[in-house]
């Protein structure tokens, strides 16, 4: 499996595959992002889309290419607080409750609360979960993608485990 | 999602909470038709629109770190050339013997150098000052370095303090 770093370099080139690959390596995370930001899963779709094509325009602009995923996802965030600002422009006032309503997005509290704590996590700590447990990839296809040692991946993901736990600790006390 | 397997006690939290991520992950991001086709329709969108990737620029802030590594470049050079230049004119001091009292060397004369008479101009060297039939005596300290004029009988009439590199240079002047 190629890391971020060589599949940015790759599309640098003009290697437009190997975008797609990190299309594919990163959507559901984008989407993911995205639907926390506006509650709906259409508009999230739309949005980080949106962020994609943003990213292949400023490629160029990444310093690093191992920080592509989380250079990403801070895309994705302002391209779904932009969807989400203009939605609510667009929407008459006595609509307002219904909007309020869509944006709970069908998830109890307890779901709710853990997707704002995984948001809430540093950014690293939030990738790396995100990658495993939303777009589903093994520690090691993670720790690949990254370009970092699977041992030090780990140990970042029993980090933010850690965090999400205090947190519910907190919450629940 | 069940309320109970979020009760943060227990050892088996994490175990459970990395299942409740897995299974949130489906709730957020519900499985699409194909997931091939979210990544054809940014790619469409890519090369339908015929974006390139741009090419890099030095952007503007690039261009403001020049600029401030080329300034502090020129003050260090700036700096080092003062230093050099004041180290190559040092301040010559001549004082009287009335002053004589307010010199205090730093540290003790590591060796007084014979008078010795001559009748041409020859050299200074390290220790012993050759002069043009004058008396001359030659104090060496760490810093500095104290030329006494003497008269016949030995006593001191003048002296003049010069740092220790420019005596050949002070003592030419003096005469």
């Amino acid at each position: 499996m190629q890391s971020d770093s060589q599949l940015v370099s790759a599309a640098l080139q003009g290697d437009q595959a190997a975008f797609a690959t990190m299309v594919d390596r990163y959507q559901r995370v984008a989407r993911a992002v995205a639907f926390q930001a506006i509650g709906d899963h259409h508009a999230a779709e739309d949005a980080a889309q949106e962020a994609f094509l943003a990213a292949y325009q400023k490629l160029s602009s990444l310093r690093e290419g191992s920080l592509f995923g989380r250079w990403l996802l801070t895309i994705v965030r302002r391209q779904a607080m932009r969807i989400r600002r203009a939605r609510r422009r667009d929407i008459p006032l006595d609509h307002a409750a219904h909007v309020a309503e869509a944006e709970k997005n069908g998830l109890d509290h307890d779901a709710e609360f853990l997707l704002a704590a995984l948001m809430g996590l540093p950014q690293r700590e939030r990738q790396l979960l995100m990658l495993r447990h939303f777009g589903g990839h093994s520690v090691t296809d993670i720790a690949q993608m990254v370009g970092r040692p699977v041992g030090t991946v780990t140990k970042q993901l029993s980090r933010g485990y850690a965090r999400l736990r205090e947190q519910f600790t907190k919450a629940k006390s | 999602m069940n309320r109970e397997e979020m009760q943060p006690e227990g050892a088996e939290f994490d175990e459970r909470l990395e299942q409740v991520l897995d299974r949130l992950g489906t709730l957020v991001v519900p499985e699409l038709a194909t997931e091939n086709d979210f990544v054809s329709r940014v790619m469409r969108r890519i090369r339908g629109a015929e974006v390139e990737v741009r090419r890099r620029r030095p952007s503007g802030r690039w261009l403001v770190r020049i600029a401030i590594s080329t300034a502090a470049c020129f003050v260090i050079a700036l700096a080092l050339w003062l230093t050099v230049a004041v180290r190559r004119s040092p301040p010559m001091t001549v004082a009287s013997d009335k002053q004589e009292e307010k010199v205090t060397p730093t540290s003790p004369p590591l060796e007084a150098a014979p008078v010795v008479r001559t009748s041409t101009w020859s050299t200074v060297t390290e220790n012993v000052v050759l002069e043009r039939d004058v008396p001359v005596r030659k104090l060496v300290y760490r810093e500095f370095e104290r030329v006494e004029l003497l008269d016949s009988q030995g006593n001191i009439k003048s002296h003049m303090i010069v740092p220790t590199k420019a005596m050949l240079v002070a003592t030419r002047e003096w005469y």
